[in-house]
């Protein structure tokens, strides 16, 4: 049998004994959480647009945020949580709301969740057919639970001024495409 | 029913925030100060059998002799030298 002080020593050493927590500090999460995550962004994705959406009044914009929120979700998803798919939308929207603080306060939609992995995410330029769907979402109704509904009603009921919303400038990582340009492109072909 | 974005938004939006790899395939443009991953494979290795094996008593004898040559910095050592080094070495402590 060990001595006492030789265990404690082993439980102290510094060995790689908890993979998953590892691979969560390098930003990467194991499959199983990675497939779970996956699945939870396709289908919050559109709602959490059309809840950013109502408080900013711009489709590039509420696109860039939500894009950036998920990215943030992503990086503090604990896949040892037990189930609590109800209260993830809130917490989502919640963490929705913590991205257009900074926004606001930085004047610019911060890109740091989604460049915080090892390679430069591709930027998308958003079409105008593309920001005509997007700003349908904001007439679409939603299926919230009970606490995702409170962090929606919170969110709109806090969201910054619009003198304050037409100061934040998109984060270089999504671009929307003005009309003029859609107007030269179709004279240019 | 909630919402849903056309396809091509939707995987948009999922590569933008990490949730699937981008659709190419292409190894992209580490963003500055990040290195690009290194394909190393860097499975289970066996460098220490020799301590732990049979004849290990032996065998850490010689890599004890080479370790010790390697901090004076030499360079290489025949296998007669090696052998030189450890009747020196060791034949001397057990006379002692």
């Amino acid at each position: 049998m060990q001595p006492e002080r030789f265990r404690k020593l082993r439980i102290q050493a510094p060995i790689p004994s908890d993979v998953p927590l590892i691979l969560i500090m390098m930003g990467e999460l194991p499959d199983h959480a990675q497939r779970e995550f996956e699945r939870f962004a396709a289908t919050w994705l559109a709602p959490l647009v059309a809840v950013l959406l109502r408080a900013v009044h711009e489709a590039a914009l509420a696109y860039d945020l939500a894009t950036e929120t998920l990215a943030a979700a992503r990086s503090r998803w604990d896949p040892a949580a037990p189930n609590q798919n109800d209260d993830r939308p809130a917490w989502l929207i919640e963490l929705g709301g913590s991205v257009l603080a900074a926004a606001a306060e930085r004047k610019r939609v911060p890109s740091v969740e989604r460049r915080r992995r090892d390679r430069e995410p591709e930027p998308r330029t958003l079409t105008i057919a593309d920001q005509q769907e997007l700003a349908k979402l904001a007439e679409a109704r939603l299926e919230l639970s009970p606490a995702a509904t409170e962090a929606a009603e919170a969110f709109a009921r806090t969201a910054p001024p619009h003198h304050v919303l037409g100061e934040i400038h998109l984060s270089g990582l999504v671009s929307a495409q003005a009309l003029h340009d859609q107007e030269r492109d179709r004279h240019e072909s | 029913m909630n919402p849903e974005l056309s396809p091509t938004l939707l995987r948009a939006g999922l590569e933008l925030a990490g949730a699937v790899p981008p659709a190419d395939g292409e190894p992209g443009t580490a963003p500055a100060g990040i290195a690009q991953p290194t394909s190393e494979r860097l499975g289970a290795h066996h460098v220490l059998r020799y301590a732990t094996g049979e004849e290990a008593e032996s065998y850490r004898r010689i890599m004890r002799v080479l370790y010790i040559e390697h901090q004076a910095f030499g360079l290489r050592l025949r296998p007669a030298q090696v052998a030189d080094r450890l009747r020196e070495r060791y034949a001397r402590r057990q006379a002692d």
